[in-house]
Formats: structure tokens, sequence, C-alpha cells
């Protein structure tokens, strides 16, 4: 039973950083600028298209690939900030922005399709396992975890320890203040949408490591719902948040299946994502901040 | 805006949804209008009139007005991209070679005269949807004479009720889900053999003989149609041969992560572990059990195992994974035939791989080839013996015939036309061979068999060993 803990706990920090990592992006991006990112799912797909192709062209593994899949990330975030967003913001029809994310989501899974073909994908990458006398973990699931921290690291020190992450921070708080305090809350934007959409990429990377063969232009939508989940569970707006919904999600989908498995009659895997959404529920009546959110 | 504006549109509205009920009520209950001469298709088809043979036949006395038509248009919307691109690619090149093996032979036998087969065909990108709309289009605009099924029992559950709709003569033959032949199809014939009736039973009368002492199996299947259909055998299957059944789980169809399933199987220390699956996530459940070093005897994963690219992606990983098949180049029904005293209609394997090579075909030819090809041949059986495309003698046709080809057997129920009973499923394992190759290997039925049934090897003897190539 210990044994069976410890696997589920492993397992569950490890998945959960990523899916942290992935919802991330999201809330630094409702947090910014108050804009749901429907493209959110189409990132998360890009991001394992990059690391897909980095492997089959140049032979990059996932992990390798993240510098590459960060950087085009970040320019596709400012191409799109510009291009729909920023045009949008200021809209007075507060759905705009989220039509528009949508429409371009849409018409990016469509692109992928005409572009790469609705075939699925994977990238093999093994390189065996951590054995323990009772558990193993594969050597793969340990790197994408030390990537997780450092990217995090990174992010906590973008965000807490530069001008531009004070700037961020700035107008998450309140971007009126923000402004007349000489921010440049356009550039801020832009920037914040970026390192969003940079993130987003990152973990769609990441995911490849867990998808042999699910790599597809549809495959974002799975992440999604977990993503939104997760931004709503850890606070929408605080990246931190992410992170403690991620964990808390992750943990989650290892754990339930077990205590799920004991009820008669039930199918404990495939009740997981109704447990999911039943938490959002519960913290969306007790805590409709979130853990990490703002109280107001 | 006033109300009475408002109770103006609404009035509009209801007037519009009263006009569009009545004009969609008349187009139901109004009779399909018969089906003149057809245009040339939008796609092209693949005919190649060469010198003619004369297989066997037993026509029946054809309809005296029914006109010789200069080609037979077979319609089939397939999955040539999308989440089932593997095994739709595949099944359509079985299709493309059958065709051609027939309008290589002249084509189809009717009323004394040789008439090729025409294929028009459509990629469905492997969506429900739109499959329907390809097969209606298929009979109303291409006027097809016969339609193939798309691969895979959720779509065929979808498409086959709008050729039952048109009382068009159809084939199916990648459904498996018992399900199909429940639904009281008049005008479809199976000839892939079903989960309940036919899976299972060849790889566990193999483990029988080859390990007596095997008792505990663990049962998961995908939580779709076909999925449950191969749980519900795998239950049944398994108590009729006196198995133990430690667990028995349903998993998502997108499921991304199968491990916190495979660890509580691996804490009960099953003998054998059965995977009702498709490609995708029978993949996934066995690179997880590689990633967790989960030991089972004997791991049985339905279609994925089956695969070229299992071998591919995994490579000497994949060395015990066992699968059961529809059709291998090993297989040779022909003995088997003569040995029962039946008619053997159609290519030999080693023709169907001829085929598949002239046409294109890279790499080792699937399973699914075989699934594409009989479907085709079974139609041009039925036209033979029927001498007529109307659908009420085809099907008739159906009923009366008793033959093998390159898939095994064809018999369904005389019944239930939709119900294949016929059929036998080989059995394959990828084994390690010599030189450190790594080997598909037939392992059941005995007649052909290339090699004998292993178990398992453990996952840290596998760490030693190189990489094996195919």
């Amino acid at each position: 039973m210990f044994e069976l803990v410890f696997q589920v706990l492993v397992y569950g920090v490890i998945i959960g950083a990523v899916y942290g990592l992935a919802t991330m992006g999201l809330n630094l991006i409702w947090g910014v600028m108050r804009v749901v990112n429907f493209t959110h799912a189409e990132l998360l797909t890009l991001g394992a298209y990059t690391a897909y192709w980095a492997w089959v062209l140049i032979g990059l593994n996932p992990i390798a690939s993240i510098p590459l899949s960060a950087l085009l990330g970040f320019v596709i975030g400012i191409f799109i900030f510009y291009i729909i967003i920023y045009r949008l913001l200021f809209s007075p029809d507060i759905h705009s922005t989220l039509v528009a994310t949508f429409a371009l989501g849409v018409a990016l899974a469509e692109l992928m399709k005409v572009l790469w073909t609705a075939d699925y994908r994977g990238v093999p990458w093994a390189l065996g396992v951590i054995k323990f006398s009772w558990f193993s973990i594969p050597i793969t699931y340990v790197f994408t975890f030390i990537s997780c921290i450092l990217i995090i690291i990174i992010v906590y020190f973008i965000l807490y320890r530069t001008y531009f992450g004070k700037s961020i921070r700035a107008v998450i708080w309140d971007s009126g203040a923000a402004a007349i305090c000489g921010v440049n809350v356009k550039a801020t934007l832009a920037l914040g949408f970026a390192l969003g959409s940079a993130l987003a990429f990152i973990g769609g990377s990441l995911i490849v490591i867990y998808l042999p063969t699910g790599i597809n232009p549809y495959m974002g939508h799975l992440y999604l719902l977990r993503c939104f989940v997760i931004a709503v569970v850890g606070g929408l707006g605080n990246p931190w948040g992410a992170l403690a919904g991620g964990l808390v999600l992750g943990l989650l989908e290892q754990v339930s299946p077990i205590v799920l498995g004991y009820i008669p009659g039930v199918e404990p895997l495939s009740l997981t994502p109704f447990l999911s959404f039943l938490i959002l529920i519960i913290v969306l009546l007790i805590m409709p901040e979130g853990i990490l959110g703002r109280r107001r | 805006m006033s109300s009475r504006a408002v109770s103006k549109t609404i009035a509009v509205i209801i007037a519009v949804i009263v006009i569009i009920a009545i004009a969609a009520a008349a187009m139901v209950m109004m009779p399909p209008a018969p089906s003149p001469t057809p245009p040339p298709p939008p796609t092209s088809p693949i005919t190649t009139p060469t010198s003619p043979t004369t297989p066997k036949t037993t026509p029946i006395s054809p309809t005296p007005t029914e006109k010789i038509p200069s080609e037979i248009r077979i319609g089939v919307a397939i999955q040539l991209s999308g989440a089932q691109v593997v095994e739709g690619s595949a099944s359509f090149m079985g299709i493309k070679c059958a065709v051609q093996w027939i309008n290589d032979r002249g084509g189809v036998n009717f009323k004394g005269v040789k008439v090729p087969l025409k294929l028009i065909y459509y990629d469905c990108e492997s969506k429900r949807d739109y499959a329907v709309k390809l097969v209606e289009k298929l009979i109303t605009e291409d006027k097809v004479d016969i339609v193939i099924h798309p691969y895979a029992s959720t779509v065929i559950m979808a498409t086959a009720p709008i050729t039952e709709k048109y009382k068009m003569f159809s084939v199916q033959f990648g459904g498996s889900s018992d399900a199909l032949y429940q639904q009281g199809f008049k005008y479809m014939v199976s000839t892939h053999g079903f989960a309940i009736l036919h899976y299972w039973s060849t790889p566990f009368t193999m483990i029988k003989e080859a390990d007596p002492t095997a008792k505990k199996v663990a049962i998961v299947f995908k939580d779709d149609e076909w999925g449950r259909s191969l749980g519900e055998s795998a239950r049944t299957k398994a108590k009729n041969f006196g198995f133990e059944i430690v667990y028995d789980r349903a998993y998502p169809p997108d499921i991304t992560d199968a491990t916190p399933m495979l660890r509580e199987i691996a804490a009960l220390n099953p003998d054998i572990l059965c995977v009702g699956s498709h490609y995708k996530d029978g993949y996934l459940i066995a690179t997880q059990l590689r990633d967790l070093r989960i030991n089972i005897k004997w791991v049985i994963a339905q279609v994925a195992v089956a695969k070229p690219e299992f071998g591919d992606g995994l490579g000497k990983w994949a060395v015990g994974f066992i699968g059961e098949t529809t059709w291998e180049p090993e297989c040779k029904w022909e003995i088997i035939a003569a040995r029962e005293g039946k008619e053997y209609y159609g290519p030999t394997s080693d023709e169907l791989v001829e085929y598949y090579y002239k046409l294109g075909g890279k790499g080792r030819p699937s399973a699914y080839t075989g699934y594409g090809a009989i479907a085709v041949l079974v139609a041009a059986k039925c036209i033979e013996v029927a001498q007529s495309l109307d659908s009420d003698k085809l099907i008739e046709a159906a009923k009366t015939l008793d033959f093998y080809c390159v898939k095994s057997r064809f018999k369904v129920d005389p019944e239930n036309p939709a119900k294949q009973i016929g059929s036998i499923n080989p059995v394959v394992q990828w084994q390690r061979g010599e030189g450190d190759k790594l080997v598909y290997a037939v392992i059941y039925p005995f007649e052909f068999a290339t090699s004998k049934p292993i178990p398992m090897p453990k996952w840290e003897e596998k760490e030693g060993w190189p990489e094996l190539k195919p």
C-alpha cells in the first residue's frame, strides 16, 4: 500500500507540474489583460509539434527543444497580440476577445491539419528507468520534472527580479495605476501575452513526453479543459495559482482512479474528468477566487 | 424593440420553423428516386481490363429487364486522415488491390459479360458525422451500386442507417462490435469477425496449451462500442476457458495516462493482460507498461499489436506482445479451404501482397489490407451469384455463400446477414529473431504458423538487448 501511495504521489506531482506549467500562460494572460485565451489549446499543440519536428528534423529531444519552443511561442504571441488581441482589447463588447481567440484557435487547428494532416504522431524518446525495489520511474519523467522546476524558477526571476516582471505585476494589480506610474501598459500587455504564449508552447513540448502517439491538430482541447479547471482552482490571474492548481489536478488524476475503484459498478478512469469538474464547482462555491487568487 | 415588433419577429420565426418541418417530413416520406445511368464520378477510378479468367459461380436467374452496366460502381467513405488514418488507409489499399485483381481478370461476371469495377471514394477524416454525409452523397449523387462502410464500429453504426434508409446493399469490413448485428440491418453484410463471437478465443486457446499454469486474467478495454464489446467478450471467454478475472475496467477513449490503472493491475499480479483497444491507446498502454516496468507473462493487445507501426515504434520492447489479426501475408487459407472442400475465391495472400506493392504500398502490408480486400471480394461474389445489382437479390445471394478467401472464411447468419459467423482470427506475436531481428510471427493457426508462442520476456531482460530492427 505504501509503495502504491508513494508512486501515485510522485507521478501526480510530476504530471501536476507539467499541467501547472501548461496553465501558467493562460493565467498570466488573464491576469494581465483579462482575456480568456481560447487559443491556448492550439498554442499547446503548436508546442507539441515544435518538439515533434525538432525530433524528426534535427534529432532534438523534447527537453532540448524547450528553448526553441519558447522562442517560437514568444514570437507567435507578439504576432497574435498586435494583429488581433490589442485591436479588440478595448472593444465595447467584452466578448469580442473571447470570440476572436476561439476563432483563431479553430483556424490554427485547421491550418495545422492542412500542413501536417490529422495523422497521430509521437516522439518515441525513452532513456530507460530509475528503479527502486518497489518502484520505477522513467528517466524522461525525471528530466521533465527538473525542467518544470527550472522554468518555474526562471519565470519567478522574470516576474520578481526584472522591471518587466514588476510592470506585469503592476498591470495585473491595477492597470490604470500602473499607467499613472509610468508603466508602458501596451508593451507590458504585449510582452505578457508573448510570455504566456511561450509558456503554452513549453507546456506542449513537455506533454509530448507523456503522449507516445498522441500529437495531432486537435490534441490541445484535451488539455484546455484541464487548464481551465487548474486556472480556476488555483486562482485566475495568478501564475503560481496555476502551479498549485496543476499539482491538485495531477494528484487527483492519479489518486481518484484508485479511490473510485472501490465503488462497485463505477469505471474510475472514466469518472476522473467528472470529479475534476465537480471539484471546480465546489472550489468556485467555497473560494470563488481560487486557492491563491486575490481575496476581494 | 416594441412588443408589437417582438411578436412579429416571433411569428415569422415560428412560420419558418413550421415550413422547414413540413418540407423535412415530405422528404422523408417521399420514396427514393430510381437511379438512372450515372454520369462519370469526380474521383479517378482504378480500371485496367485485361484477359479474363472464369471464377466459380452459381448464378441465379437474371432479371430480364436489368441492363448490363458498363461498370459496377463501388462507393467507399474511408478514413484517409485523422485518428483512424492507419487503419483506414491500409484498408483502402486492400480495397484497391482487390478491385485491381478483379479488373485485371476482366471484371465481375455479369450475365456472361465481364463488367469492371469502378471505385468512388472520399476521405471521411475519421469524423463520424462527415462519414454519414459522404455515404449519403455516394448513394444520392454518385449513384453507386454498392457501398463499403468506413472502418470502425462507431462509424458504421452511424453510416449503416443511411444505407438501410436507401435499401442499398452494403458491406462492412471493419466493425467488430456486436451491436452491429443487433440493429436489424437488412441490407448490410459483415465480413469481419465480431468481438463477442470471435475475439479472444484463439489467443486463450493458445495460452491454455502453451502455459497451463496461467490462471489470472486482467481485462482493460476502451470505453466505446468496440472496446465494450471486446471487454464483454474477454470476460465471457475467460470464464469459459476457466481463467480467474482479477481486474475488469474500462478506460476513457481519449486516455492520456494509463499509469493509475496499470499500477493497480501490477499489484494483482495477473498471468494474462487483455487490452481491448484501438491503436493509439494500445500503444500508450504498451509504452506505459514498459515505463513502469510491469512484467506480465502474456499481454494481448487488440488492434495495436497487429500493426507494423507497433514494432517500428517500440523496437525491442515490442517483443512478447500478442495480438489477434485477420490477415497476414503468411496466411494461406487456400490450404484450409482445400482441406475442408470449400471454394476459395479471390487472390491468394501472395497475390494480394504483389498487388499491394504494385499499387505503391510501402513496408509490410498490415492486416487491414485483408480487411479491405474481402469487402470487395464479397461484393463481387454476391453480384456473380445474384447476377443482379438489385439489393434484395444481392443480400439473398450473400446469405447462401460459404467460401474462403484471403481473410479466412466468409459465412453469414442466413437470418441476420449483418452477423458474420465463419471468420477465424489468426494470432500474431512480436518476437526476437535470429541476428537480432524484430520478427512479426504468426503463431496460430498452426497449419501456417511461422513460430511458436513465447511468454513476454521481462523488461529487465529486454533492457540488456541490442536494438532490434524489423
